[in-house]
């Protein structure tokens, strides 16, 4: 991926976790997490989130499907505005990132799920790392 | 037989009306020579005078000029303070956390003596100022029109400062305020930006300012803004009208200088462009 100055022009929504809570009980909505996957990583991953590393998208963004909006999350937004353009350029419905990333979602009490991030990166994940859970 | 002694006389008298003709004639020419003189001297000591005016003027316009590049210096000095603090900023944005960057901008705004300060969102909705306004205003959109960085002399809505600062709001007597602006893009991790922050510190009732204007050009100041409205002057009075004659483009600010020695009416025009281009 290449930054470039039309992607500079694209504005992402950025969404608070208390508003994306709402949102995901009310409407449905696919949680890609960008985040690097190391084993020194935070484990703390959104409920029903999909992980795939900001490094594998551009390879492997096809296989994310096109039908239901998506809210992109890293650990602390720093990844995921970069993927939500990324996917927008992609023609992919981008609904917005979460604001402060997982670890606001997660300072703010919202529900999470501990995952292994060496597991991820290993056996539990697809070739590239695009791990569904 | 022999002429009459009258033609003899006439023939004596003739030289000597000659000699008192052409005495008066000199006389003349020297009065006249030295009426000339005089005028010539005059003329020339005026135009002397009148240069040598001009040239103190443009040399009093130079300082006042350099003063207020002075104030939006210090300004942009207070603007690398806040952009060293830009990730501080984002980090509080990640988190919305408002009232920690309302108190970064209270201290800022009391240590820098800046009027106001206020931070906006990347779509330009105000999030927190300091001071905070006391009614709801929907003029915030306009002093964001242009987003580059930079810090310049710039028109803000009246309403900002009877909102903000109502203590200044006596001096503000146009629709718009004058002031020194800094707009200060933050800077997300990914590039993005993420927000503004605005420092303003008012030319309107900046008293410091006047004071400082007229004590060292030694003269006393006058601001007017697009409005010809007096903004700021280190007269007693404040109700200065503007002088008429040789108006120029409406989208310029003018500064105008009065001597101090004599308090006749001189002036000079010092122009710099004012936000507000119409």
């Amino acid at each position: 991926m290449v930054i470039n100055p039309t992607w500079q022009k694209i504005r992402v929504k950025k969404i608070p976790p208390k508003d994306l809570e709402k949102l995901i009980r009310n409407e449905n909505f696919s949680i890609l997490d960008v985040r690097i996957l190391n084993k020194n990583g935070n484990g703390s991953f959104i409920k029903g989130s999909v992980s795939c590393p900001l490094v594998f998208l551009a390879d492997r963004y096809h296989e994310i499907p096109k039908a239901q909006p998506i809210v992109i999350t890293d650990w602390a937004m720093k990844q995921s505005p970069v993927a939500a353009k990324f996917l927008i350029s992609k023609g992919y419905s981008v609904a917005g990132v979460l604001k402060g990333g997982t670890e606001r979602w997660e300072s703010d009490k919202l529900p999470v799920e501990a995952r292994n991030p060496s597991e991820m990166t290993g056996s539990h994940s697809s070739q590239n790392g695009y791990t569904v859970h | 037989m022999q002429k009459p002694p009258q033609s003899a006389s006439s023939t004596s008298n003739s030289p000597r009306k000659k000699v008192i003709r052409n005495i008066f004639l000199l006389f003349g020419l020297l009065f006249a020579a030295m009426i000339g003189n005089t005028l010539y001297v005059t003329y020339q000591g005026e135009k002397s005078a009148r240069e040598n005016h001009y040239k103190t003027l443009k040399a009093k316009l130079n300082i006042l000029t350099a003063l207020q590049n002075n104030a939006l210096e210090k300004l942009n000095i207070v603007s690398g303070i806040v952009r060293e603090q830009n990730q501080q900023y984002c980090n509080f944005l990640d988190y919305d956390n408002v009232a920690a960057i309302h108190f970064m901008l209270k201290s800022l705004a009391t240590i820098h003596s800046i009027d106001l300060a206020c931070v906006f969102d990347e779509y330009g909705d105000l999030l927190t100022s300091y001071p905070k306004g006391q009614n709801k205003i929907n003029v915030y959109p306009s002093i964001l029109n242009d987003q580059r960085q930079r810090v310049s002399v710039e028109a803000i809505p009246g309403e900002m400062v009877k909102t903000h600062l109502p203590e200044l709001a006596a001096f503000v007597q146009s629709p718009e305020a004058l002031c020194f602006k800094s707009v200060i893009p933050l800077l997300h991790d990914t590039g993005d930006i993420y927000g503004y922050v605005i420092l303003i510190k008012l030319i309107n009732g900046n008293e410091t300012l006047a004071r400082q204007m007229a004590r060292i050009a030694e003269a006393e100041v006058v601001y007017y803004d697009q409005y010809d409205k007096v903004a700021l002057t280190s007269f007693p009075n404040r109700s200065i009208p503007y002088p008429d004659q040789d108006k120029s483009s409406g989208r310029w600010t003018r500064l105008f200088y009065f001597p101090e020695e004599n308090r006749r009416f001189h002036r000079a025009v010092h122009r710099h462009p004012c936000g507000r281009h119409q």
